[in-house]
């Protein structure tokens, strides 16, 4: 079910895409395409081998076995949030969108997870307030550049692209 | 002939509910059992409902009166999508009790997006939380503080941080 809920809230489009239609690209999806220039992408968790309609070449990380039945060249990684498999091309971009794990996530394990995964180009696009911090006071992006070694630019309230830090003495 | 009910996966106590294979729609979430619990404590009081239009206030009515015109007592909650500023909660929470000596209020806090009130908040969302209810009423007294939910379950929920007022 994350497949429907997360990546594609109203399973009415996602099934328009069973069925054989472009799924209709958001403005996510329109910031990858814009600026990625690597034809090859690694897209995990939402379903991402649509990209491919729109000139992508993906390779596919899903949670769920189900997505097995979409796309049946798909990995399946039961514990993405922490654990980066080694097939994995560290040097292709990366793409999350809403991940799943990092709703209710705290600062720390965002941050594990940062340290994880980002080799490469890192696009995270998610809802920065379900992280738990006191997004009252403070901005997410301030907690967490100072503890990483990371190149994090805000995109927008919802957007980071990550690099991995090239200044590393 | 009671009409059946009908689930609609758009909403937000639906989809708990559907997220557990073996609840009924009389099912009674963990977060309502707070509501629950809290106000069953007053079995005299009548209550204005000022929740979600959902199952559950049918579900309320076997164990509390509800009447939106003579009470003593309001419980409010909401799951609406739209952003919500700490001086509007504030000014909606003070005008909803100022009649009233009891209230159950359920905060979705990740429906708050801006704190445009002149008061310092602590460095932790449930302190903080707790003085703008505090703020609010000094009676208020926290129920229960959200932590964490089973992503893979409930990640459409939004569980609430609950308060109490017995004036």
């Amino acid at each position: 079910m994350r497949l429907f809920h997360v990546s594609r809230p109203r399973v009415r489009d996602w099934r328009q895409t069973r069925h054989g239609h472009k799924y209709q690209l958001d403005s996510v999806d329109q910031w990858i395409l814009d600026n990625i220039n690597c034809v090859n992408v690694t897209t995990v968790d939402f379903a991402g081998w649509y990209l491919e309609q729109f000139g992508l070449k993906t390779t596919c990380l899903e949670s769920n076995s189900i997505a097995k039945i979409y796309w049946p060249e798909c990995h399946i990684e039961p514990d993405i949030m922490i654990w980066r498999p080694t097939y994995i091309s560290k040097s292709n971009p990366v793409v999350f969108k809403n991940p799943w794990f990092l709703r209710y996530a705290t600062v720390d394990q965002l941050i594990l997870f940062l340290e994880t995964w980002v080799r490469s180009l890192t696009v995270i696009s998610f809802e920065t307030q379900m992280v738990q911090y006191n997004y009252l006071k403070f901005k997410l992006i301030d907690l967490v550049r100072p503890r990483v070694k990371l190149e994090i630019e805000e995109i927008n309230n919802n957007l980071w692209k990550v690099l991995p830090c090239t200044n590393i003495k | 002939m009671l009409k059946k009910y009908k689930v609609d996966s758009n909403r937000w106590r639906d989809q708990q509910l559907s997220g557990f294979k073996s609840a009924s729609k009389d099912a009674i979430l963990e977060q309502e059992k707070v509501m629950l619990n809290f106000v069953t404590q007053f079995p005299n009081i009548k209550w204005q409902w000022l929740g979600n239009q959902t199952n559950f206030l049918k579900i309320c009515k076997q164990y509390i009166t509800i009447d939106n015109n003579d009470y003593q007592g309001i419980i409010l909650f909401n799951n609406s999508t739209g952003g919500l500023s700490t001086s509007r909660l504030v000014k909606r929470i003070q005008e909803a009790i100022c009649n009233v000596d009891f209230a159950y209020v359920g905060i979705n806090r990740y429906l708050l997006t801006e704190h445009d009130i002149d008061i310092e908040l602590p460095d932790a969302l449930d302190e903080s939380l707790d003085v703008i209810m505090n703020y609010c009423d000094p009676a208020f007294k926290r129920l229960h503080t959200f932590k964490e939910v089973d992503a893979n379950h409930m990640v459409a929920a939004h569980p609430r941080d609950c308060y109490g007022l017995c004036r």
